[in-house]
């Protein structure tokens, strides 16, 4: 959808200091159809980029290339939805006239978004609240309002910058069940987060930013796949055998019911122990570490 | 077109977020702060309770409506950055000249909206006590607005460039020395000293004369106002508004909205 090519950023925080990079000759690619996490720590970058990728800033350098099916000009606009980071609208209007504005500056029209709004609130379970002044409204119902905003007027690539920051654990569960449904509806869905759990979920692809540069970009199961092959850690589950395995002592017991883990180098001693005590088994696997250690090993 | 479009659909809610505001209380308080001094003031006077009454009615819709133009046009723009609205906005098929003047016709809606409250009650007072309306009056309120608008762009102009506080600050200021520029001109002390004179006169080529928009006094005292001044008053308030106007745009579209 677009390709981000050689950016560079750097701010003043005042006149007198230098200048600090934020950003760092860095280039990525939105593949389309896809949903894609936008990972790094807090002030890794992730908000100066989407701010440049929507013109927002303009870079010290390099350049964003859009995908020809987005359009050109202000036209590519109707064709994305962007919700920003901890968003705050007029508080004195209401939620349904806030959408039916953000509705009809994106030139949807009276029937389409009476419809969407129905359909969106619904979905997102804030119908109740939308005749209320957004001023009432708590943190969670905000980001509520601030997603069906973003995607009122079906826009095929969908920007969202920490959209499931101080949601609740049901409140996350129902947003990515949503970009989910998003993307099997065809949409590119492109969204930061600082949570890696949340992406490793949903996401099929990610680019990690850190310091200003892209620590990691492509497929997530193909990291974890990779991560997977080199791991050097087995686990052994048996059907409640808790006395110590092999005679070097080399297995760690999980929660003593019958779980172990142990080094890849031990793993002939095991074997040759559990067959020689005649132990029933119910798995033993290479155990797959979470995107999150790998983001971890990458970084060291 | 679509610009055009656009541009009103901001205005309109724009003006429906501060309608909804605690703004319409504070032209509510003023309309009653008119007609109680008014009141007040006819009542204490002999002779011309009338002129008295429009005198505070018309200084009062001064003070309310530039007010109202400075502290509203000081966070116009800067709030919908720091709330993020912004980034909404702007991420829509939406030029940034377009949202600007949307949100700047959203704000002088409202200016219209109190001109018609408070320059009516003013009036209405002046009327009840005698008064007869004539096309002066009827300008000077109209200037008033124009005042107003200036005032509004002035500030909207500064908290662009520096923040919301300094902004007020320096358009005060700016009301305050336009206002006085018409006198200090006068000055035996300035008529004296050319090089005085010289930087008034390029003040008033750079900075807004809001003295040349002021016709109260030949309200308030019944003396005709000099051919074309008002034409003259219109046309300048106008121009000045659109060489702002360029300003603003030029600055808000090459800002970093960081």
């Amino acid at each position: 959808m677009f390709d981000f090519i050689n950016i560079s950023k750097s701010f003043k925080t005042d006149f007198w200091a230098s200048p600090f990079t934020a950003l760092d000759d860095i280039s990525f690619k939105l593949e389309p159809h896809t949903i894609t996490g936008f990972l790094g720590a807090n002030g890794a970058g992730k908000t100066t980029c989407l701010k440049i990728l929507l013109s927002f800033i303009s870079p010290d350098s390099g350049s964003v290339i859009f995908s020809k099916s987005l359009g050109s000009g202000l036209k590519r606009f109707e064709r994305i939805g962007f919700f920003p980071e901890r968003p705050y609208f007029y508080p004195d209007l209401t939620g349904v006239e806030f959408l039916e504005f953000m509705a009809r500056i994106t030139n949807v029209g009276k029937q389409v978004r009476k419809k969407n709004i129905e359909l969106w609130s619904e979905k997102l379970k804030i119908d109740h609240a939308l005749n209320r002044k957004i001023r009432t409204y708590s943190k969670g119902m905000l980001q509520r309002l601030g997603l069906i905003a973003a995607i009122i007027h079906d826009p095929i690539l969908i920007i969202l910058d920490e959209p499931m920051a101080g949601l609740d654990p049901i409140g996350r569960k129902e947003f990515k069940d949503i970009f989910i449904q998003l993307w099997k509806s065809g949409k590119t869905v492109f969204f930061s987060s600082h949570i890696v759990s949340d992406v490793e979920e949903i996401c099929s692809k990610a680019v990690v930013l850190e310091k200003g540069k892209v620590l990691y970009q492509g497929n997530i199961d193909k990291l974890l796949l990779e991560a997977q092959n080199e791991s050097s850690i087995w686990e052994l589950k048996t059907n409640n055998y808790t006395h110590p395995i092999a005679t070097h002592n080399p297995c760690e017991v999980l929660e003593n019911k019958g779980r172990f883990q142990f080094h890849k180098t031990d793993l002939k001693e095991v074997l040759t122990y559990i067959q020689e005590k005649d132990i029933e088994i119910q798995s033993l696997t290479n155990v797959r570490p979470s995107l999150e250690e790998i983001i971890y090993k990458i970084k060291s | 077109m679509n610009s055009i479009k656009k541009t009103f659909i901001i205005a309109k809610y724009t003006f429906l977020d501060l309608l909804k505001s605690r703004i319409l209380i504070l032209i509510i308080l003023l309309g009653l702060a008119i007609l109680t001094i008014s009141y007040v003031a006819s009542e204490l006077t002999f002779g011309v309770p009338q002129k008295v009454s429009l005198d505070f009615g018309l200084g009062v819709l001064t003070l309310g409506l530039v007010g109202i133009a400075i502290f509203m046009g000081a966070t116009l723009i800067i709030k919908e950055i720091e709330s993020r609205t912004l980034y909404m906005m702007l991420s829509r098929p939406v030029s940034r000249e377009v949202f600007l003047l949307g949100k700047m016709f959203g704000l002088l809606q409202l200016l219209a909206l109190a001109t018609l409250i408070l320059g009516l009650l003013s009036i209405s007072m002046f009327v009840l006590l005698g008064g007869t309306v004539n096309d002066t009056i009827i300008y000077c309120t109209l200037l008033i607005f124009l005042e107003a608008a200036l005032a509004m762009l002035i500030t909207i102009c500064f908290s662009l460039v520096t923040n919301s506080v300094a902004s007020v600050v320096y358009t005060l200021a700016l009301y305050v020395a336009g206002h006085a520029i018409g006198e200090l001109k006068q000055f035996g002390y300035v008529l004296n000293r050319p090089f005085l004179a010289k930087f008034l006169k390029f003040y008033e080529i750079v900075f807004p004369n809001f003295s040349k928009i002021n016709i109260k006094d030949y309200v308030l005292y019944d003396v005709s106002l000099p051919h074309g001044y008002t034409q003259n008053a219109f046309i300048y308030a106008s121009a000045y508004s659109f060489f702002l106007l360029f300003i603003i745009i030029t600055v808000f579209k090459h800002k970093e909205l960081d």
